[in-house]
């Protein structure tokens, strides 16, 4: 009888498997065939990035524009949304990656593959990764990659049973920030009391990796790559690593064209904090973006 | 090592295979594979109270045979009180010893007085209320010769130990578990695959309803002041599922393992949201907790026997006791007082024992007064449940100021709304099937012989699929804390 007993069972446990399996690929194999990432016909410009583009791209005051921006988001992740954005939008005629001083270092391999952003991102872009790029995060943190493996399949089914394809604000938009915590932070920096960064930290290549992807996926595409660092404060810490930072910036990516509004002449009040800008600086660096740099001629012509 | 865990899914094939393949042959090694399990079953949250375990173990066992050895009352009595004094002084010390600490400080200091001593900062045992209580449950009954004291040190010890409801219950009598350490195991074929289903429904409890359903609770009951009084009820309600889910699919993923190693242990719960009042909640919630105070405590302080007032006195103090069993925290003791407050008109009207069936027996729907009578009951748990969740008697009169306040009617505002209402279909489903089973023992118990094999499969297999697909983090069980 005992064994009779374990024969049920794990025919019990391979029927469950194989529905299971199913579960977790059909929605993917489905989502990544009809997933939609269209965009406004009118839209040339597009901006990728975390927080700090978030932040500071205000697209409802620049012309053409796209903000897909989102806080926390590696180039890891971007990565995946790059792609299928430029296949859905052939309009797309410039790409802005956000490129400043804390993406080099080795904190951002965290943003790849650490707890939270596999949870916060893994389940939205699983779809669209690349064999190889599903099996960094394997070698790299198993035990989160398989513990967010249902939060994939439940989520997938849950968008193909709402019949929502369209991915849209999910992958990003401008998020302004509304209050301003800077006076305080001033305050504490004045008293000593600041976040430690190294003026020498060790470099992330595998994040920097990713962002050569985008760039090789966009020339592959025939888009424009435009490197964009938006405004930060002038305490903000990592501004501590700027040597090393320049150095990357021009040794790896000195044929790309380089925005740097790391000095954009802002008041303290028009910070949300040293990293951000908030809504009333997004609106000023906005406006000055598209005066200066979409409605430049010398810019546009460029693109062709 | 809990039982929605990656090592419980190893550890629990390994001792399955040792016990009946390898270890079959003799009933004291199989004592022996049970007690060593145990033990690393127990030692793997924190191996260092195993020694509070054993001594638990060694002191109730050297007295319950000394106890045995007696008929000297004066002496007996001792022995007995001995063993209380010890079990509960480890509760009280780890338990209990900084909220009297607390307590009479703000006592002294409320008279004008200065109290100064040092708080314990200790960690509470895994499963430390259960386990005493279990070895107590022994000497009391070799103290009143319902049992014959044991001199097997391995069975009792397993007795004690024994790894399916070491930490959360269902607090087991020694008159019905221990004989089972002394009885030859066959393995059953249906009462095995009837394990493996309570097994399969207790897992949907505690990852499904519980797991999810905290996740909302949490959110609320952590920011109760930033939501309005619809929201907060939402929350109590999310609460009210967690903690039935969590605590219940423990016992039923405790007795389903059980039974996979030829065990029976007591019913724990049995359907307690379809209650038609309180009295009959509470026949039906953490029933080997209510049974064991009714029997311990609530009989030797008189009972039912010395009239009205003795038997509200009596049904107060259990309540009370109970609540305070649960942690030392006010909050715990005025959720017992408030079901005993419950519990009181029906004691008045001796109306306390008029639901003890099945309600609606042989029906499909309940008729609209017994929908009316589980309804307010339910009502009044959920009340209750906020005084057990809250952080402090304040807090939980926050809550319920502004759930009794105009803001019930607004609209409940909090993050992940359609992530919740995806929850609520899914508790909708599972107390639909809670329902359609309320006459067995848990709901899908023996469903191939009630439906059909294929459509029980199918069914199972649904069950499985939903477990995967709602699994998150693991999360601990809320009654480990107790």
């Amino acid at each position: 009888m005992i064994h009779k007993f374990i024969l049920r069972t794990v025919q019990f446990s391979a029927i469950l498997a194989v529905v299971i399996l199913v579960a977790i690929l059909v929605p993917q194999i489905f989502l990544k065939r009809e997933a939609q990432f269209k965009l406004d016909e009118k839209v040339k410009y597009v901006v990728f990035g975390h927080s700090h583009s978030e932040c500071a791209f205000d697209d409802s005051r620049i012309s053409n524009f796209k903000n897909l921006s989102n806080a926390g988001q590696s180039y890891f992740y971007l990565l995946p949304k790059l792609r299928k954005v430029l296949d859905a939008n052939p309009q797309v005629k410039t790409v802005f990656i956000e490129f400043s001083n804390g993406q080099i270092e080795e904190r951002m391999d965290d943003w790849i593959w650490g707890h939270d952003k596999l949870h916060n991102f893994f389940p939205l872009y699983a779809p669209f990764l690349k064999y190889e790029e599903q099996r960094l995060l394997l070698d790299h943190n198993p035990s989160d990659l398989f513990s967010v493996i249902p939060i994939v399949a439940k989520n997938s089914l849950g968008r193909i049973l709402a019949m929502d394809m369209q991915y849209g604000d999910d992958v990003g938009k401008f998020k302004p920030l509304e209050k301003s915590i800077v006076d305080s932070l001033i305050n504490d920096y004045q008293h000593g009391i600041r976040e430690k960064a190294d003026s020498n930290p060790k470099i992330s290549e595998v994040h920097l990796h990713f962002l050569d992807e985008m760039i090789a996926y966009c020339k592959k595409k025939g888009v424009r790559v435009v490197l964009v660092r938006s405004p930060q404060h002038r305490f903000y810490n990592y501004r501590a690593n700027e040597q090393v930072f320049q150095k990357i910036r021009r040794e790896r990516y000195g044929t790309l064209t380089f925005l740097d509004y790391n000095d954009f002449p802002l008041l303290d009040n028009q910070f949300g904090d040293f990293g951000h800008v908030n809504r009333e600086g997004a609106e000023v660096f906005s406006d000055w973006f598209e005066r200066n740099v979409i409605q430049d001629k010398k810019f546009i012509e460029k693109q062709s | 090592m809990l039982f929605n865990s990656i090592d419980f899914a190893i550890f629990l094939p390994i001792v399955f295979f040792l016990y009946w393949f390898v270890l079959n042959r003799n009933i004291k090694v199989q004592n022996t594979l049970i007690l060593v399990a145990s033990y690393v079953f127990y030692g793997w949250w924190d191996w260092r109270f195993l020694f509070l375990v054993l001594f638990s173990t060694l002191v109730d066992f050297f007295i319950g045979i000394w106890i045995g050895k007696t008929e000297i009352e004066r002496r007996r009595k001792l022995l007995l009180f001995t063993s209380m004094a010890v079990n509960l002084g480890f509760l009280g010390v780890f338990k209990y010893y900084n909220f009297f600490l607390e307590n009479f400080i703000a006592a002294f200091s409320f008279f004008g007085l200065s109290f100064n001593a040092g708080s314990l900062s200790i960690i509470l045992p895994v499963g430390i209320s259960f386990y005493t209580f279990q070895t107590m449950s022994y000497t009391i009954d070799v103290y009143q010769r319902k049992l014959q004291p044991t001199n097997d040190l391995i069975a009792f010890s397993a007795f004690v130990t024994f790894f399916p409801q070491l930490v959360a219950g269902p607090i087991e009598r020694a008159t019905n578990l221990l004989p089972q350490f002394f009885t030859k195991r066959s393995f059953h074929y249906g009462h095995a695959v009837n394990g493996m289903r309570q097994i399969l429904w207790g897992l949907f409890k505690k990852i499904v309803i519980a797991d999810n359903s905290a996740e909302f609770a949490n959110l609320i009951f952590n920011n109760s002041s930033d939501y309005n009084g619809s929201t907060l009820l939402i929350g109590a309600l999310f609460f009210t599922f967690q903690i039935y889910g969590d605590f219940s699919g423990y016992s039923d993923i405790a007795i389903g393992t059980s039974k996979l190693f030829g065990f029976d242990l007591m019913r724990n719960f049995s359907y307690p949201y379809f209650s038609r009042d309180i009295a009959e909640f509470w026949r039906r919630w953490h029933i080997s907790l209510s049974t064991w105070f009714r029997d311990y405590l609530y009989i030797p302080l008189g009972g039912s026997q010395g009239g009205m007032w003795m038997k509200i006195r009596n049904t107060f103090i259990i309540f009370i006791v109970s609540g305070f069993w649960h942690g030392a925290n006010w909050t715990f003791i005025i959720w017992g007082l408030l079901n005993a407050l419950y519990f009181l008109p029906l004691l008045l009207a001796s109306k306390n024992r008029a639901n003890l069936g099945i309600v609606a027996e042989g029906k499909i729907l309940p008729s609209p007064s017994e929908l009316g009578r589980m309804l307010t009951t339910f009502l009044l748990t959920v009340i209750a449940w906020i005084f057990f969740r809250a952080e402090n008697v304040s807090h939980a009169i926050g809550i319920l100021g502004e759930i009794f306040s105009t803001s019930i009617f607004d609209i409940p505002k909090f993050g992940g709304k359609t992530e919740a209402a995806i929850i609520a279909v899914v508790i909708v489903f599972f107390f639909a099937i809670e329902w359609l089973g309320r006459s067995h023992p848990f709901p899908i118990s023996e469903l191939d012989r009630r439906i059909g094999k294929v459509p029980a499969w199918c069914l199972y297999i649904f069950i499985g699929l939903l477990i995967f697909l709602f699994a998150g983090q693991e999360q601990e069980f809320i009654y480990f804390q107790f």
